[in-house]
């Protein structure tokens, strides 16, 4: 047992830096409605100011750490309350998809600054350690932990005591009183989020030591946070700083034990995520209020009525799809790859804009469907059997995931599909029947009637095109018909006796096993698959961030729509050999996402019923308000 | 005190809530907006405190002219909006809600002021907001009147929903603050209550106003009773 | 009152609390499946609240509500739905980005919804056949086939209500429940829906229960009216006794102090 003491000391080391930046999180998200993805990018670039003042300019650490904090807090801070208060009133995809967006932004500056390899980061607390119970501690141990504590404790107190604390907590209750009782509510919102960005930089700064400057490894850590503020139901800070160091001592903890227990060695990486999860997935119905959804707007956005596919554009699609072997001979693998985005764009888009659910776990059903297929071809299947089977053996998991979509939506759902992803990837994805059980990547093999690289990429259309059909015979019939139905008015469609409840299931299987048979067609391609090609960050992200910038909600998007964004997502940058340009064109797809996010609320054809429009319901005090309704002494920031 | 002149106000450019509306609040008086559901009463009230913006006209307030100002402005100016059933914020305390009224006092001194006002505070003061009976709720929202010491109060259907005793006490209150020399503009739905009150009534009906007048000049119970149940009455 | 199967609405002891605050207080209706019942009262009376109740879309914090005989208190609103509760909201609720013909057919079709496996793919021809036959004439009785192929978000509110009325009643519902439906219409509309509201409920046999504030309206559609007010049931009669009951005009004045007790020394209550 002792040998484990020093894990709790750095489990709560640990956690108490991801406290830290949870905390931030939860504040902003509570005082504004909009959850920041981009919470730990923002960490990730207070740690590369930090690392320019102190490191390449030396300036003294506490002058940097200085002029990091204030600098970071300030900009973000107000850069983040533009941001969410513009896309307050939109589509929860909508919302997701903004800070996603600056999400992407960030770690591509971040990696055009300091390059896409781990620099050391130099340490600028005190090294020296001290013996205390037999258990070594450091001295920058000592002060992060007390700085973790004091910041929990002093925000506790501020927002108990302080007039602007008491504002933050009141704004997510009632943000047009907050004006009437003399609070400019866009002054407490703005030092909210100051307050959520400058406790995402102190982690940042704090944790880059450990880890070094790494801007994916610093943004994944502030995920870990978000199992923290789900336990803390992304409310409470006490519960979330609790939750935090809990869950980052589990991680120590099974960090040591998995060294002799190597059967055990991902489950410290996969812990954090399967919290979340699990959080998201047992949680109570109405223990977890999405802040801010009664401020959405009703959008009515006429659709388009013609959807036919017009010979005229189907034609030179074609004729370009059979040119593409002759015209760009040499990156045939990068335009088959290309195909195959556009079917996980398809399935993709049955969830995101039919059914009005954002996933960010696509990725993981490719996976799911790369692994089953090669197993089933190992196996002796014929290689169209084990095609399909792919897509089936991905269904299941697509209605595992889709257990959380039942009562969850919008923000809760992005965060269940984020974490199931993340959890299949740091820890299913290492297990044997996955990807075999040695590092090497698994041997693919194309079918005997598609060997040669023309015939194998002029196969991925003929699949695409059976699941366009599949696809287009779901949006068309009564299940679109459906889906469509409910996201106009969930409450409409129950009155009719539909049981809504299961319609998120079926079009979550719907796009598994689309996602599946894609995942089965990656591998062929290049001869071998690995666990690698299937990364929910940033691979999932920049699959839905592309798929908001074209077309109009609601419907699946056009054909060529799609192939233009797989060509913008995987052809492109085999085209670009410079690692600068290549974040350039990330930076771009960031940069578009937020700007199709912002776009949205001011879309013409839109017919805003203004929040908080005395609507002649006959309102109990607190009934009518989705917010108000929480129970009594529920959820708000103690 | 407060003045709306010719004040034009809709959700949407289509169909307008308030179609050139004119009314007056003078220094001191206690004013009331009569007139059934959907008249446009809540409406007028959210116009006055600026949560809707203007489409035309012009909102006085002391002479001054706040047609661009936003709702914490004016609350700084001495404008007090009491909205209806939705004055507190029901997640946190009574005690954080008296805090939060009473800006610019220490808040002890706010809740020893409120506990003052209304005896059931002292019983309540930690448990959440939202826990309180509907007219603990609606006496909690009035404190802040009371606390801010505001030039004028905007009271929405203060009386929505309560039994008639909880009623009388809510009125006691703001008589008081009436009689403190407070400006009142108050939309209510139950005629009596506030004819024998009033200064001056305006009945509205489909966004505009039908009557200006002292209470006397109202007429008959009848009367005011066919506009609001319409002429079903007279079958 | 005997306890044999009512056929229609009927609630004994419904109470609906939230937190602190009591919106209906131990209401019994009997709203008979065929004709047009009222439920009024002024401002905050808990008229929604009961309504919501009835629908399910509130849980009753006590009390029973029966549906043609059938308790359906634990039943959620889809259930609800299925045992032939049909409604429309005070807010219209229509699918916007639909058609108008698609959201008549989608109130029939949602019957087919779950019924074989195949069900959410497609429609089988005879229910497509069915489903067209209904709503053309649905969409007949009220007055809207040439609006058939907008998209309903573009229509006016009057249009809408009027949509959103032949969608309940494409459907099997049995009993509507229409909250507050002359809300946003001008007086012109609300005269016509009152017209089409009769016509179709009289052709195809189906009972209403109706919250409303517009008194001319209620007064032109209604045979019985219950009146509530601080969350109690204050009348229960024809709308004439209700108009000229002391009571009733009392409680939108706001003056008296409204029991059952009283309201029934005047003789008024007589469900």
């Amino acid at each position: 047992m002792t040998d484990y003491l020093p894990m709790f000391v750095s489990g709560i080391a640990d956690g108490s830096v991801v406290a830290i930046a949870a905390m931030g999180l939860v504040l902003s998200y509570k005082a504004s409605g909009i959850f920041n993805f981009a919470h730990g990018a923002i960490g990730a670039v207070a740690a590369g100011v930090f690392y320019q003042l102190y490191h390449l300019n030396g300036l003294p650490a506490w002058l940097a750490l200085i002029i990091t904090l204030v600098a970071v807090g300030l900009v973000f801070g107000f850069l983040m309350e533009r941001v969410a208060y513009f896309v307050a009133s939109a589509s929860a995809t909508m919302k997701v998809v903004s800070t996603i967006g600056i999400m992407i932004s960030l770690s591509s500056l971040f990696n055009i600054r300091y390059g896409g390899i781990t620099k050391e980061f130099p340490s600028f607390l005190p090294q020296e350690t001290f013996t205390f119970l037999d258990v070594n501690i450091a001295y920058e141990q000592v002060i992060v932990i007390a700085l973790g504590l004091a910041l929990a404790i002093g925000m506790t107190i501020f927002f108990r005591t302080t007039l602007l604390g008491r504002g933050m907590r009141a704004i997510v209750d009632d943000p047009q009183l907050v004006g009437l009782i003399g609070l400019n509510p866009t002054t407490v919102r703005r030092w909210a989020w100051v307050i959520g960005v400058t406790f995402a930089a102190i982690a940042g700064v704090f944790i880059a030591p450990n880890i070094g400057l790494d801007g994916t490894t610093l943004t994944l850590l502030v995920v870990e946070g978000f199992g923290a503020a789900a336990i803390g139901r992304f409310s409470s800070l006490p519960l979330t700083y609790l939750g935090a160091v809990l869950i980052q001592i589990g991680v120590a903890v099974t960090g040591k034990y998995s060294a002799d227990h190597p059967s055990w060695q991902s489950v410290p990486s996969a812990l954090p995520f399967a919290v979340l999860f699990l959080v998201l997935l047992l949680s109570p119905k109405g223990w977890l209020v999405e802040v801010g959804a009664s401020l959405q707007q009703r959008v009515t956005t006429i659709p388009n009525q013609s959807r036919k596919i017009g010979a005229a554009k189907l034609v030179p699609m074609v004729a370009f799809i059979i040119a593409v072997p002759y015209l760009f001979q040499d990156h045939m693998l990068a335009w088959t790859k290309g195909m195959v985005f556009v079917i996980l764009m398809l399935s993709l888009s049955l969830l995101v804009r039919l059914s009005n659910q954002v996933s960010l776990c696509q990725m993981t059903f490719a996976a799911v469907g790369a692994a089953a297929s090669y197993h089933l071809i190992d196996h002796g299947m014929p290689w169209s059997v084990a095609l399909l089977g792919a897509g089936l053996v991905a269904i299941p998991i697509g209605a595992f995931v889709a257990i959380p979509a039942v009562r969850l939506s919008g923000v809760y759902l992005a965060l269940a599909t984020l974490s199931f992803g993340l959890f299949m990837q740091t820890f299913m994805f290492e297990m044997p029947f996955m990807f075999g059980d040695n590092p090497l990547p698994l041997i693919t093999s194309r079918p005997s009637f598609a060997e040669s690289d023309k015939a194998y990429f002029y196969m991925i259309p003929i699949v695409g095109a059976l699941c366009y059909g599949l696809v287009r015979l779901i949006e068309r019939g009564r299940l679109g018909q459906l889906l469509r139905s409910k996201a106009d008015s969930p409450i409409a469609l129950e009155s009719l006796g539909v049981n809504i409840a299961l319609l998120p299931l079926v079009a979550f299987c719907a796009a598994a096993f689309l996602a599946g048979i894609a995942g089965a067609l990656l591998g062929p391609n290049i001869g071998v698959v690995s666990k690698g090609d299937f990364h929910t960050i940033p691979t999932s992200l920049l699959l839905v961030a592309l798929l908001v910038l074209n077309g109009r909600e609601r419907r699946i998007g056009s054909l060529g729509a799609s192939l233009g964004a797989a060509i913008g997502l995987v052809v492109l940058p085999e085209y670009i050999t410079s690692y600068d340009w290549l974040q350039g064109l990330n930076l771009l797809f960031g940069v578009l996402a937020v700007e199709a996010a912002l776009a949205s609320t001011r879309s013409s054809k839109t017919k805003a019923v203004p929040p908080g429009e005395p609507a002649p319901i006959e309102t109990v005090p607190g009934s009518s308000d989705p917010v108000a309704a929480t129970p009594v002494g529920g959820s708000h920031v103690q | 005190m407060l003045e709306l002149e010719n004040v034009t106000v809709g959700y949407t450019s289509a169909s307008k809530t308030l179609d050139g509306l004119s009314l007056s609040v003078p220094d001191g008086s206690v004013v009331a907006l009569l007139g059934p559901n959907g008249a446009g009463k809540t409406t007028t009230l959210r116009t006055a405190s600026r949560m809707i913006p203007l489409q035309s006209g012009r909102i006085t307030f002391e002479g001054k002219d706040v047609s661009k100002l936003a709702p914490h402005q004016m609350s700084k100016l001495g404008l007090c909006h009491v909205p209806e059933g939705r004055g507190i914020f029901p997640a946190l305390s009574v005690r954080d809600n008296i805090a939060l009224f009473g800006r610019g006092m220490p808040p002890s001194e706010a809740v020893d002021k409120a506990i003052d006002a209304f005896a059931f505070i002292e019983h309540r003061i930690d448990l959440p907001a939202g826990s309180l009976s509907g007219g603990e709720r609606q006496m909690l929202a009035l404190v802040r009147a009371w606390l801010t010491r505001p030039k004028i109060v905007l009271l929405d259907e203060v009386s929505m929903g309560l039994a008639p005793l909880i009623v009388d006490e809510v009125y006691a209150f703001i008589r008081r603050l009436a009689e403190e020399g407070i400006s009142l503009l108050m939309v209510e739905q139950y005629v009596d209550r506030v004819r024998r009150f009033a200064d001056h009534i305006y009945l509205m009906r489909s966004g505009e106003i039908r009557f200006s007048g002292t209470p006397h000049e109202l007429g008959s119970e009848e009367d005011i009773l066919g506009h609001y149940l319409g002429a079903a009455l007279q079958e | 009152m005997s306890s044999d199967t009512f056929s229609g609405l009927r609630t004994r002891g419904l109470t609906v609390r939230y937190g602190g605050v009591l919106a209906v207080d131990s209401v019994d209706l009997d709203v008979s499946g065929t004709g047009i019942t009222g439920l009024i009262g002024p401002n905050g009376a808990g008229k929604t609240s009961l309504f919501n109740a009835c629908a399910g879309l509130v849980r009753a914090s006590e009390g029973t509500v029966e549906l043609f005989g059938k308790d359906v208190t634990r039943q959620k609103t889809h259930k609800r739905a299925r045992n032939g509760f049909g409604r429309t909201f005070q807010r219209v609720e229509l699918f916007k980005t639909l058609t108008v013909r698609d959201n008549v057919e989608m109130g029939h079709e949602a019957a087919y919804v779950w019924r074989h496996p195949y069900s959410l793919l497609r429609a089988l021809p005879s229910e497509r056949r069915e489903t067209r036959r209904v709503a053309e004439e649905v969409m007949e009785l009220c007055q809207i086939t040439d609006l058939a192929d907008r998209v309903a978000g573009s229509l006016s509110t009057g249009e809408q209500r009027m949509v959103e009325l032949a969608r309940v009643l494409a459907g099997p519902a049995r009993l509507l429940l229409l909250d507050e439906p002359s809300s946003g219409l001008t007086s012109l509309e609300r005269g016509r829906f009152a017209e089409i509201l009769l016509d179709a409920t009289n052709a195809l046999g189906r009972g209403v229960f109706v919250v409303e504030h517009d008194m001319d309206l209620v007064a032109r559609i209604c045979t019985n009216v219950y009146v509530l007010n601080f969350g109690k049931l204050i009348f229960a009669g024809s709308m004439k006794d209700a108009l000229a009951s002391e009571t009733v005009q009392r409680s939108y004045l706001g003056e008296s102090v409204p029991t059952v007790d009283e309201a029934a020394s005047e003789g008024a209550v007589n469900a």
